[in-house]
């Protein structure tokens, strides 16, 4: 025997109605919860991409006002996300107020739930439950909100995307950076005693150098930098908090793009032409003090040059400084490496005669600054015309306020960058214009190279 | 046993039905003026008074007699005019002859003891016979020599405007405005409603109107439905609206608002209104409201019925300053915009 289930008295219709509208609110509220979390990230990843994305391609004061406006606007972006979030978010009053909006039921849900906490219902409160029950179809939970999930979800999705893909190519220029610096050969440079301004460093540039010279101009180079030693502390605050700056976004910059992990010193070879002019040898000194040790490095014929004295502290003894001077080795540990060095190391006899090559070969520098054109088997290459177009070079002169002014007359100039458009015949790094060489004289050419 | 004990409650379909066969009943006479005779017959089942501005001619009259044919009530009619005293709507005491021969005072009722009473151009007559009326709409009583004497309900006062011939009129007064639930603008008829009413009022027969209700219990009928009207819910969102509503009606700079500012602030109001609507307005919106959720078969009140009764149960509370006036500025176009701004707080 079939029983016919008995229809539900008034209240049990009333909470079918109730059930349906909390329904609908837990359907809204995960719309709301989804829509503020979804919502920040998407923000944050966002501003996270653009950030690892400016630390490859801008500078360091760049990319720290970039990564500063990127984070405000993604702090702001994810509060407003979430604050709307948080208004949309439904208690049941609302959930029915949006539930007779979406469904036309003229205020009935709004009704049910005003009046249900009233001391007194009304005599035709069974009407409205039935009239309401009546339209239950009308106010589905699908009907009233079909979507389960946020739109903000896809916005998430293409951050993700964004940041994967960033992420991708940074690993890539990641390793590719790390193996250039790795690969970096140490730079090299011939400076001469007298004309070595010492000022406070910048805080910018690498620290550290290879310093090579005879005791002697140690000796001395020591002595002017105890003399400067005070200077350091004249910085002016503000120069000091930028270079902070630049160091924070610096450092942050390098452990995003695996750059610049550890800059290789510089060797710098000093030379005291007033020292020299003593002994032997200042012929030399003269004439290349200034070129580039990679000149001499290159310069195959560049090896008849001068008398040159053993000027190398750690052959003369064991390196240690002389009495009532300043320990040469502190100096060497503070500027360089070059007090690591072992005395016979190969380096330091290498550094050594890249010295004497360059000092004695008075054409030999020149002939060797003509760079990567030096190999015979490369030099008549066609000439390629570098691009001409709205390139121009700077010359950056940055210069700190220094207590070695001429005249005590105020506080020192600083002139401000400079930025000057090249000429239309001009090229970047090619002052002149290269010209081709007749195929008669190429020979010529080569075989003085080859020689 | 009385009919009162025999009737059953009505529902919310007998209201629909009962209302559509009057509303239909009254149409058979009256030609076009829809909107007028459904706000008409809300005002009256809503419990209260309506006034009635139309010019000459539109059936301001024809309207309440029809209306009173309909409804199986009793109807009187008193033509306001400027010689007309108090006693003569309310009654007075005379003095009457006994069967024994002695003379006593006798109070004889005047036209106000009815059930639907039509105040033909009110405006003419002086504010103290206006006056008058105040206490039979608002209390459904009246007072002679210190004796009240009841109304029977229900109680429908019917009072017409003439908008023009100004002259020699008394304007109501605000207290007496205020007393009517909804003012009905009966508009001129148009060429084709002309035509329908030359030809239905010309020819040798006249349209006849069928009572709705028996006699005997059409009274009791009528308020059994007035009761249903009040049974109807009212969500507290749906209050605030209205009250949002009556309260946008007051200027900002007005004195009687307290410190209270008001939640919708209108150009309009502040700029051509010098008092906004009493809490009797928010009370006929709801009652209005009420009605038209009963007409659409629900048993509450949504936003649109508030919307739809806004304007017969507000502008004639609205006071306009000599701004308006100069600029021709009329309390419907404050209305319409004070609705426009409260809409948009639905939320």
């Amino acid at each position: 025997m079939a029983y016919e289930a008995a229809p539900p008295r008034g209240e049990e219709k009333f909470r079918l109605i109730l059930g349906q509208i909390a329904s609908i609110r837990t359907r809204l509220n995960a719309l709301a919860l989804q829509h503020g979390a979804f919502g920040a990230l998407s923000f944050i990843l966002c501003a996270a991409a653009l950030v690892v994305a400016a630390a490859f391609l801008v500078g360091p004061l760049s990319f720290i006002v970039f990564g500063l406006v990127a984070s405000i606007v993604a702090l702001a972006g994810a509060t407003r996300v979430i604050r709307a979030a948080w208004r949309m978010r439904s208690t049941e009053e609302r959930a029915a107020k949006i539930a007779d909006e979406r469904a036309s039921l003229k205020g009935r849900l709004t009704t049910m739930i005003g009046v249900a906490r009233g001391a007194r219902r009304s005599a035709l409160w069974p009407y409205l439950v039935e009239d309401t029950l009546g339209l239950r179809e009308e106010f589905a939970t699908s009907r009233i909100e079909p979507r389960r999930l946020s739109g903000w979800l896809y916005a998430t999705l293409v951050s993700c995307a964004l940041a994967a893909l960033i992420f991708h190519f940074a690993m890539g220029a990641r390793k590719t950076r790390i193996v250039a610096h790795l690969n970096a050969a140490a730079p090299e440079a011939t400076i001469d005693l007298g004309d070595l301004d010492i000022r406070p460093a910048d805080p910018s540039l690498n620290q550290g150098a290879d310093i090579d010279a005879d005791p002697a101009t140690l000796r001395k180079l020591a002595q002017k930098l105890s003399e400067n030693g005070n200077k350091t502390e004249q910085n002016n605050r503000t120069a000091r908090l930028m270079a902070d700056a630049r160091d924070m976004a610096s450092a942050l910059q390098n452990k995003l793009t695996g750059g610049k992990p550890v800059a290789p010193p510089t060797r710098i070879k000093i030379t005291d032409r007033k020292g020299a002019s003593d002994g032997t040898g200042k012929n030399g000194a003269q004439n290349g003090e200034h070129s580039k040790a990679r000149g001499g490095r290159n310069n195959r014929g560049g090896s008849g040059g001068g008398e040159q004295p053993n000027q190398n502290p750690s052959q003369q003894g064991n390196g240690a400084p002389p009495p009532g001077l300043p320990d040469l080795n502190g100096l060497a540990a503070l500027n360089g490496l070059n007090g690591e060095r072992s005395p016979n190391s190969p380096a330091n006899e290498k550094s050594q005669s890249k010295g004497q090559l360059a000092q004695g070969a008075p054409n030999g520098g020149s002939g060797a600054n003509h760079g990567s054109g030096t190999d015979p088997e490369h030099l008549f290459g066609d000439v390629e015309k570098p691009p001409i177009g709205s390139d121009t070079f700077r010359i950056p002169i940055e210069v700190e306020p220094s207590d070695e002014a001429v005249s005590n007359s105020g506080p020192a100039y600083m002139p401000t960058r400079t930025k000057s458009k090249l000429n239309s015949s001009q090229y970047p790094d090619e002052p002149f214009e290269r010209a081709s060489i007749p195929a008669p004289d190429r020979v010529i050419i080569k075989r003085v190279f080859e020689r | 046993m009385n009919a009162a004990t025999t009737l059953e409650a009505p529902t919310v379909a007998d209201f629909a039905r009962s209302f559509r066969r009057v509303q239909a009943e009254i149409h058979k006479v009256i030609v076009g003026h829809e909107r007028a005779v459904e706000e008409l017959l809300s005002a009256l089942f809503a419990g209260g008074h309506v006034l009635i501005e139309g010019v000459p001619g539109t059936g301001k009259t024809t309207l309440v007699k029809t209306l009173g044919l309909a409804l199986n009530l009793s109807f009187n009619r008193i033509q306001f005019t400027v010689d007309l005293m108090p006693a003569d709507i309310t009654g007075t005491r005379v003095i009457v002859s006994g069967e024994d021969g002695r003379r006593e005072f006798a109070f004889q009722p005047g036209p106000v003891f009815c059930h639907i009473l039509l105040g033909d151009e009110i405006n003419r007559a002086t504010p103290k016979t206006q006056s008058a009326l105040l206490e039979c709409m608002a209390e459904l009583q009246v007072t002679v020599s210190g004796t009240s004497y009841q109304l029977k309900p229900p109680y429908f006062v019917m009072a017409t405007l003439n908008p023009i011939e100004m002259e020699g009129t008394y304007p109501l007064p605000e207290a007496q405005l205020d007393r009517f639930l909804f003012k009905v603008r009966l508009e001129y008829p148009d060429e084709g409603e002309l035509v329908r009413i030359v030809s239905s009022t010309t020819g040798p027969e006249e349209a006849g109107v069928e009572p709705v209700f028996p006699a005997a219990e059409a009274a009791e009928r009528i308020e059994a439905l007035k009761h249903l009207v009040r049974e109807v819910m009212v969500a507290p969102v749906i209050e605030h609206y209205a009250a949002r509503m009556v309260r946008a009606t007051q200027p900002g700079g007005s004195r009687f608002l307290g410190q209270q500012v008001s939640a919708v602030r209108v150009d309009a109001v502040d700029r051509y209104v010098s008092f906004g609507s009493s809490p009797r307005g928010a009370q006929a919106l709801i009652m209005g409201a009420k009605v038209r959720a009963l007409l659409d078969g629900r048993a509450n009140v949504a936003y649109d019925d508030i919307d739809h009764v806004a304007q017969a149960a507000l502008q004639h509370r609205l006071m306009l300053n000599y701004a308006a006036h100069s600029d021709g500025i009329e309390a419907a176009h404050i209305v319409e915009r004070v609705l426009q701004a409260v809409r948009g707080t639905r939320g």
